[in-house]
């Protein structure tokens, strides 16, 4: 019986794709372009020119510009073009999620939950004019001497975003960035630009004042001159551990603010007592959504005590059932990878561990996936009889790939967990409450999951992670946002 | 119309499935009260102990449809994705059509049936959903939990018992 699950694309082609700058849409003439490629069907769908640190400062420029006025628009009026901005979001909500599974891969729920979470972004950034209110005290430096704290914005500030999430990440910063009052420069990654392009089409479309947010396409040239720009105040990145690092380093010698979210290997642990009746749909999918490509993903497996085989059995069963496909297609529950280059790295780490000797339960390489012979899938795979010192264990994968490695009781599984030089997320399944709280007390880790396993916090609240997974101080998300984005002015006043 | 009702391996194919499932209902039953409109036409008519008659029956899907479609933008995030199984699609279709029409009372029995198994294979779709939104979204149970009920309701009464 024939099943119409195939959604629409938005469109087969995006063309060659511009910045904004200034209010509006610009041309970039650079002369080197890149193919955005669709990683299911390897069908070109546009063309990104990669801008040069000409097109770069004319961004800055425009929100060097802005910058005067817009800070002293009221909190009240700055946020009204984000609540015209959420309307079109919400309204276009379907076809921005169809493009991001063009342009990326992740299948369609993935698509939409990311979109919701970018709309979620938004809506938090509304509340700016509450957010920004600051703290006073009569008689704070003395009798007749009042004491006031306020928030001001810092001026010019720029987010650099990851592949992962074309939607939403640079959602993370620029609208709360721009309703404390800054402007700002977005530079997407050069694989994914479409998603940001289409929404960048709603933003103009919202009216904000020109040059209060502008879009640059580039790669890393584009990346290195927000950096050295010294109108640059603030810098947000996401990305990869070597990158965060390098870019945390240049950016601060550049005397900027900086937030650098880096990679992950997120460690999952399984007690005895779960509840895998309920849970193991919910592990499958913390390892294999967003085909492994997040950086709350899991990636180690960690069944504690007696149960490990069965805990390994069921999950290998659940994963082995996921169904491969182009994410457009709504019964498809796994996308393939986002790009060639991250395919291929991904492959070599499988190849990899079969070198050093895992167990391979589960090998996704050449799946069979009907229509799409070409795409960059990998099936999920898994590998057992694992040891902490091999490159699977110890290194980011950022592809659905899991290690099991057991240990014998809680404690085992915490020293696991706590063993690499990552720190973003870790996870416990358990109906514990003893074991849980133990868990969430001594884990290193951003986020912690209880019972499930990607603990993404909601906008309202700070999202990065410790250790080699965060260079900086505030988080990115909820109050870390506002800190991160405004200074602090301490005024004492005498009068009479 | 069978191929507007999607295998449920997932939150968006659980959620189209439903949608599915009340704008069919909901025209169904919009058909059956055109029918019932005409005295003696078929003999259908409206039993005692149906709610609000048959396009109340209609009224109430078209609300749950749109009901289901903010459920599905505004529930949907990735902290809640995951596969979806245990659910056959084939297990929950409506009758695809009323039968056809024709003089006296058996035809609007028919009829009622039709609608009354619909109904009921919506209702186990609801009460299945719901179990399976136990683990995935909190909110949704309770959501599912309801058109189960009222589906439930609903085919009692169109049998007239």
């Amino acid at each position: 019986m024939a099943v119409a699950s195939h959604l629409p694309e938005a469109a087969p082609h995006y063309g060659r794709l511009r910045n904004f700058v200034a209010g509006g849409f610009v041309a970039c003439d650079s002369a080197r372009v890149l193919a955005v490629v669709n990683p299911a069907t390897r069908a070109a769908i546009a063309q990104v020119p990669l801008s040069a640190a000409v097109q770069v400062d004319q961004a800055v420029s425009a929100a060097q510009q802005a910058f005067e006025e817009w800070r002293e628009t009221p909190p009240n009026l700055r946020v009204q073009p984000l609540f015209r901005l959420k309307t079109l979001l919400e309204e276009n909500y379907e076809s921005i999620a169809r493009v991001l599974v063009q342009e990326h891969g992740k299948v369609i729920d993935e698509a939409r939950g990311s979109v919701r979470r970018t709309i979620d972004n938004l809506e938090f950034a509304c509340g700016a004019p509450t957010l920004l209110m600051g703290e006073t005290l009569e008689d704070g430096g003395a009798t007749g001497i009042d004491e006031e704290a306020i928030r001001q914005p810092l001026g010019v500030c720029a987010a650099i975003a990851p592949f992962n999430f074309p939607a939403m990440v640079p959602f993370w910063f620029w609208p709360l960035a721009v309703a404390c009052g800054n402007t700002f420069v977005v530079k997407p990654s050069e694989q994914v630009p479409i998603t940001q392009a289409k929404i960048f089409e709603l933003v103009e479309e919202a009216g904000f004042p020109d040059g209060v947010v502008n879009l640059v396409n580039g790669d890393r040239e584009a990346a290195d001159a927000l950096i050295a720009d010294p109108r640059v105040r603030a810098i947000s990145f996401v990305g990869s551990t070597p990158v965060a690092r390098q870019i945390y380093a240049s950016a601060a010698a550049h005397g900027k603010r900086v937030q650098c979210q880096g990679g992950a290997k997120n460690f999952i642990t399984v007690m005895p007592d779960a509840d895998l009746d309920a849970h193991v749909p919910n592990m499958v999918s913390s390892f294999f959504g967003n085909s492994g490509q997040r950086c709350l993903a899991g990636a180690v497996l960690v069944p504690v005590g007696a149960r490990a085989d069965e805990v390994g059995e069921r999950f290998v069963a659940a994963a082995g059932k996921l169904r491969l496909g182009y994410g457009l297609d709504e019964t498809v529950q796994m996308g393939p990878l986002a790009g060639e280059r991250h395919y291929r790295r991904v492959l070599d780490f499988i190849e990899q561990g079969v070198a050093e000797g895992a167990r391979l339960l589960l090998d996704g390489r050449n799946p069979k996936v009907a229509g799409y012979p070409e795409g960059c899938f990998i099936g999920p795979t898994v590998f057992d009889r694992v040891t902490p010192d091999m490159a699977i264990v110890r290194e980011e994968i950022f592809g659905p790939v899991v290690t099991i490695l057991r240990a014998k009781d809680l404690d085992e599984a915490i020293a696991l967990a706590n063993s690499g030089r990552f720190g973003n997320a870790s996870s416990i399944y358990t109906t514990s409450g003893k074991a849980a709280r133990a868990y969430k007390y001594r884990v290193r880790g951003g986020n912690i999951g209880v019972n499930l396993g990607v603990a993404a916090p909601m906008a309202y609240f700070p999202f990065g992670g410790q250790g080699d997974s965060f260079f900086g101080d505030l988080h990115g998300q909820g109050r870390d946002g506002v800190g991160f984005f405004t200074d602090r002015k301490v005024v004492i006043s005498r009068w009479g | 119309m069978s191929a507007d009702f999607p295998a449920i391996t997932s939150f968006g194919t659980l959620l189209k499935y439903a949608q599915a499932l009340e704008e069919h209902l909901a025209a169904i039953a919009g058909r059956a009260a055109e029918r019932a409109g005409g005295a003696g036409r078929g003999g259908l008519e409206i039993r005692a102990g149906t709610p609000a008659g048959l396009a109340a029956c209609a009224k109430m899907h078209a609300r749950r449809a749109q009901q289901l479609e903010r459920l599905r933008r505004e529930r949907l995030n990735e902290v809640v994705l995951q596969p979806v199984a245990g659910m056959d699609r084939t297990t929950y279709l409506p009758e695809m059509e009323l039968p056809v029409a024709g003089e006296g009372a058996s035809a609007g029995d028919e009829t009622l049936a039709a609608l009354a198994a619909s109904e009921e294979r919506a209702s186990r779709f609801y009460r299945d959903a719901a179990a399976c939104a136990t683990h995935v979204l909190g909110g949704l149970e309770r959501s599912f939990g309801r058109m189960a009920a009222e589906s439930a309701e609903m085919a009692v009464a169109l049998r007239g018992r």
